[in-house]
């Protein structure tokens, strides 16, 4: 602090004093009054149609949508279409609390509102952090944020890489550690908890420990990122169980249709595809490139082959040009499932047929205008070709459709962030 | 920098691109801390990442606070295009990801180039940018970005 002495005349380095004075005077006052909880509401949405040019099945953007354009809706509005709320409550420089809820279509086919997030955040030092509640979970690059389309450049993740990701969040607790090399960013999150996932049709995953660890590197304009996930879950559906307990227990004649033989009791065989405390991993590599006018983003994944879900690979690359307001993108993105092994049990092998005929690619094209501050529209055109004999990750698949098409899908998008 | 101010025909000139700055829009933008910071200098890929954020930390492992100017205003916009790359939407989009993964919350933002200064001297770690013409013997410059 500067005193003033009445025998200095008023030079413009006294003036200068002087301001410095009533700066320091104001800001003192602003950190009173910053002692207090500091609160902040923000949000997110879309408003999104699409359309699909197969009406024999339909398209979804997430393993816990039970319907989407194609069979269900020629034009779906329930798509892509949410509003989210978030509080951010932050109490001292080391203490924070975040709380988000979203409604968007749900496994069980309401809007539903849904505490998405909702977590306390202890920032042990400077570069680690840790947090404790339910948590997003974050197993591949865009997982975390998938449902902020203002975020992303595309209208929806690629589908044939997220579609089939979940849990989406868990309850547990993460530690985030970051630090810097010269000029090389580094950041490592371990996480560990559980979930429970509901799935239509009365499916409920019960995940008994999700635990995973993922790094990420900034090098310039350059970002990589590795992760890995391990799974330990409980299958739970009325229906499967129920087939599963006659794999172990035997069908008796005629049990699975009019003259259908006898099948003997295998509870080996039910217990390798069905039974409590499953165990899988997935494992992923990304790189990604954003100078500014121009971006590049790529991953690949694998998941290992567990219960009745194959061996699967899955990858994307997303590029696109920003021209001022105007950002025109291409993706090419795929699933590849791995076939099993014939099992002899008919009806085991029939599951699993149905689960591996699930490949698909995709090539999609479009453009995002930031139209006017906090919000964008998008329009995009998917074209996804199944492999042969495949019906892709397609939901509600009636007995007209043709497993290998090639299915278009439209998509107009308006998303925003307040 | 308090050597810009023994002139005054300087300092007056200082005064007026201060006054000046909201109309300015190609103004050189000067990375601040407070005068007292310990902290020597930055590199064009330290403060892009920092605001990016990226990293988390000053050079020397401190807590960032990072200090934003109003959305919209030349300072700000100048600021992320020379330092990121990245223009206003392309900011928000960033932050979005951020905000509603809970990962991180956006910069705290002030009034303008005065307040920035202010909240500089006033927090320690903070860090913000002001017009070059704005700088003055409150804050120390990291990196002036022309």
């Amino acid at each position: 602090m500067h005193s003033v002495s009445r025998r200095q005349a008023l030079s413009p380095r006294r003036l200068v004093r002087l301001s410095t004075a009533a700066a320091a005077l104001l800001a003192c006052q602003a950190s009173a009054w910053a002692d207090g909880p500091q609160f902040r509401f923000s949000g997110f949405g879309t408003l999104g149609v699409a359309h699909s040019t197969n009406k024999q099945a339909d398209y979804t953007a997430n393993f816990d949508q039970p319907s989407g354009p194609g069979y269900s809706r020629s034009w779906d509005a329930g798509l892509d279409s949410k509003l989210a709320g978030q509080m951010d409550v932050t109490f001292s420089s080391k203490f924070s609390a975040t709380a988000q809820v979203e409604t968007r279509r749900r496994y069980d086919a309401s809007f539903k509102p849904d505490l998405m997030l909702a977590f306390g955040k202890w920032q042990a030092t400077p570069e680690v952090s840790v947090r404790l509640g339910r948590l997003p979970y974050p197993a591949f690059l865009i997982s975390d944020y998938r449902e902020v389309g203002y975020s992303q450049t595309t209208v929806r993740p690629p589908v044939d890489f997220y579609q089939g990701v979940f849990p989406r969040r868990f309850t547990g607790a993460d530690v985030t550690w970051r630090t810097s090399v010269d000029s090389v960013a580094l950041k490592a999150i371990g996480f560990y908890g559980k979930e429970l996932a509901k799935l239509p049709n009365g499916i409920e995953i019960d995940f008994t420990r999700v635990y995973g660890l993922n790094l990420s590197a900034d090098v310039g304009d350059m970002n990589y990122r590795i992760s890995y996930m391990d799974f330990k879950f409980n299958p739970s559906s009325a229906q499967l169980g129920a087939v599963f307990q006659g794999v172990a227990f035997g069908f008796p004649a005629g049990a699975l249709g009019t003259g259908s033989p006898a099948i003997p009791g295998d509870p080996a065989l039910a217990n390798a595809y069905y039974r409590p405390g499953m165990h899988t991993f997935y494992g992923s590599l990304s790189a990604n490139y954003d100078p500014g006018d121009w971006f590049v983003n790529s991953e690949v994944a694998m998941a290992q082959a567990v219960s009745f879900f194959p061996q699967r690979q899955f990858y994307y690359v997303t590029s696109g040009v920003r021209l001022d307001k105007f950002t025109p993108y291409a993706t090419v993105s795929g699933m590849l499932a791995e076939n099993f092994a014939v099992t002899g049990h008919p009806v085991v092998d029939q599951i699993l047929a149905g689960s591996q005929a699930s490949s698909q690619r995709t090539v999609g094209i479009g453009l995002r205008w930031d139209a006017v501050k906090n919000v964008a529209l998008k329009t995009q055109f998917d074209s996804v070709k199944l492999d042969t004999g495949s019906t892709g990750q397609f939901a509600n698949v009636q007995p007209g459709f043709t497993p290998g098409s090639r299915i278009g899908i439209f998509s107009l998008a308006v998303d925003f962030v307040f | 920098m308090t050597t810009n101010f023994k002139h005054p025909l300087r300092l007056a000139l200082l005064a007026a691109s201060a006054v000046l700055c909201f109309s300015q829009a190609h103004a050189a933008q000067a990375v601040v801390v407070s005068a007292k910071s310990t902290v020597p200098a930055m590199t064009p890929d330290q403060v892009s990442q920092l605001f990016l954020g990226k990293t988390s930390t000053l050079p020397g492992g401190v807590a960032a606070v990072l200090i934003d100017q109003p959305e919209g205003s030349p300072a700000r916009d100048e600021f992320y295009t020379k330092a990121t790359g990245k223009n206003a939407a392309q900011m928000k989009a960033l932050w979005s990801r951020l905000t509603f993964s809970g990962a991180a919350q956006p910069p705290k933002v002030v009034a303008g180039p005065a307040e920035v200064k202010k909240a500089v001297a006033d927090t320690p770690g903070a860090i913000g940018y002001i017009d070059k013409g704005a700088v003055d013997g409150t804050v120390k410059v990291l990196l002036t970005l022309e």
